[in-house]
């Protein structure tokens, strides 16, 4: 029985329904919501004037057999059908053949071109798999870490996509490796990147969309749309030293300073983007406005 | 007040009670219990134990989505939507017990509203 003066519902039913044999996550999913439910019901009675006892009584009449209702969830909610079947006969084999026909060119060191389809389609697969089963991810994947894969994954088709219609040598070469280059010269590269920076408002929208549409928390929705400039940070923080090293010209440019412009150019820039793009998405939609009214 | 109507014909009209009201609005389970009971005047009602494993097979068949939100008070709430398929099994589901009650009609005598 719960504790009176606050009854801990989670702990609750998280001890009734242990012959629940579903995936942790799953499981878990199911505790907090009959868990919110009985909070409802004890709630609402105490707010029809019931004392505590009554209210809780009330609460406790919801399930009068919890072994059966075990048994109930097991049934609605079949182990056997955890993946769905587009899952299991589409994205799965598409995705591990195309990840092996990428592998075999890589070794092989041909077709370049080919490759970066190839890893393109592998990504845009994966984020089919996982819409496909965006059911059965627990609420943070499908709220945050999956939003956040389809923002990236535009972000990377994009660039991707650049770098076979341009010269990919003139473009690392005079952004990638030299951010400070964009305030001086090289007209076709510094147009390629402010296309690109405009574009990032849109999948910054993409990502907070998604992730609203799957209930993520502003902070989630924030993640999501912004998850390009932290990779960004990342891989920047990581390889723009390293890359500098090879570079004659960086040798020419104080290596603080080099860090910095690159910073500023892919990640602090494109962050004002993304977050532009994701602002109309980060505040709350109807149907969480319904819900707080409720 | 009507006549409570029992568990297992009530569970029976499970899917058609709520397919109907979520294709009105999204609804959490503690919200749809409460609706039905009240629109049915207290014929039809269910509890946690009926409507849950009911909600999750529908969920399961992809009739419905479910989202969590949460309210002012830090209320979770898991919402319930009709998805497309949900939404198309409405109009044969109606016509089924449409048929149901002509049938029952003509074998026992009961007319419906």
């Amino acid at each position: 029985m719960p504790d009176r003066t606050k009854p801990d519902w989670k702990t609750f039913v998280s001890k009734r329904l242990s012959a629940v044999s579903l995936p942790e996550a799953e499981h878990n999913e199911i505790i907090r919501e009959l868990a919110a439910h009985l909070e409802e019901c004890y709630a609402h009675a105490r707010s029809q004037g019931h004392d505590d006892e009554e209210a809780l009584a009330v609460a406790l009449r919801e399930v009068a057999d919890w072994p059966a209702l075990a048994e109930d969830i097991n049934r609605a909610k079949p182990l056997e059908d955890e993946m769905n079947h587009r899952t299991k006969t589409v994205w799965l084999p598409g995705i591990a053949l195309l990840f092996a026909a990428g592998l075999v060119l890589v070794f092989l060191d041909r077709w370049p071109l080919l490759q970066r389809f190839i890893w393109i389609a592998c990504m845009a697969m994966l984020l089919g798999a996982g819409a496909s089963e965006a059911n059965r991810l627990n609420p943070r994947t499908k709220s945050l870490w999956l939003p956040g894969f389809a923002s990236m994954t535009a972000a990377a088709i994009f660039l991707f996509a650049a770098d076979i219609v341009s010269d990919p040598f003139l473009f690392f070469r005079q952004i990638s490796l030299h951010p400070q280059d964009l305030l001086m010269n090289s007209a076709s590269p510094r147009s390629f990147y402010f296309v690109w920076l405009l574009a990032q408002v849109l999948f910054g929208a993409l990502g907070a969309l998604f992730s609203r549409r799957a209930g993520g928390t502003r902070t989630a929705r924030i993640f999501a749309g912004a998850l390009p400039a932290i990779i960004f940070v990342g891989t920047y923080v990581s390889l723009t030293p390293i890359t500098s090293m090879f570079s004659g010209k960086a040798a020419t440019s104080p290596l603080p300073a080099y860090v910095a412009s690159a910073l500023f150019v892919w990640v602090a820039a494109p962050a004002v983007a993304l977050l532009l793009g994701a602002a109309p998405f980060i505040r709350e939609s109807d149907q969480n406005r319904i819900a707080q009214s409720c | 007040m009507t006549k409570r109507i029992s568990s297992k014909i009530s569970r029976g009209s499970g899917e058609i009670a709520i397919l109907s009201l979520l294709a009105q609005q999204p609804l959490y389970g503690f919200e749809i219990a409460k609706q039905i009971a009240e629109r049915t005047h207290g014929a039809l009602t269910f509890t946690l134990a009926s409507l849950y494993p009911l909600l999750y097979e529908m969920e399961k068949r992809g009739w419905l989505e479910a989202r969590w939100e949460e309210n002012e008070a830090g209320r979770d709430r898991r919402y319930y939507r009709l998805t497309p398929t949900g939404r198309k099994q409405l109009a044969p589901l109606r016509q089924e017990w449409r048929s149901f009650f002509q049938a029952l009609d003509a074998l026992a005598g009961v007319s419906h509203a």
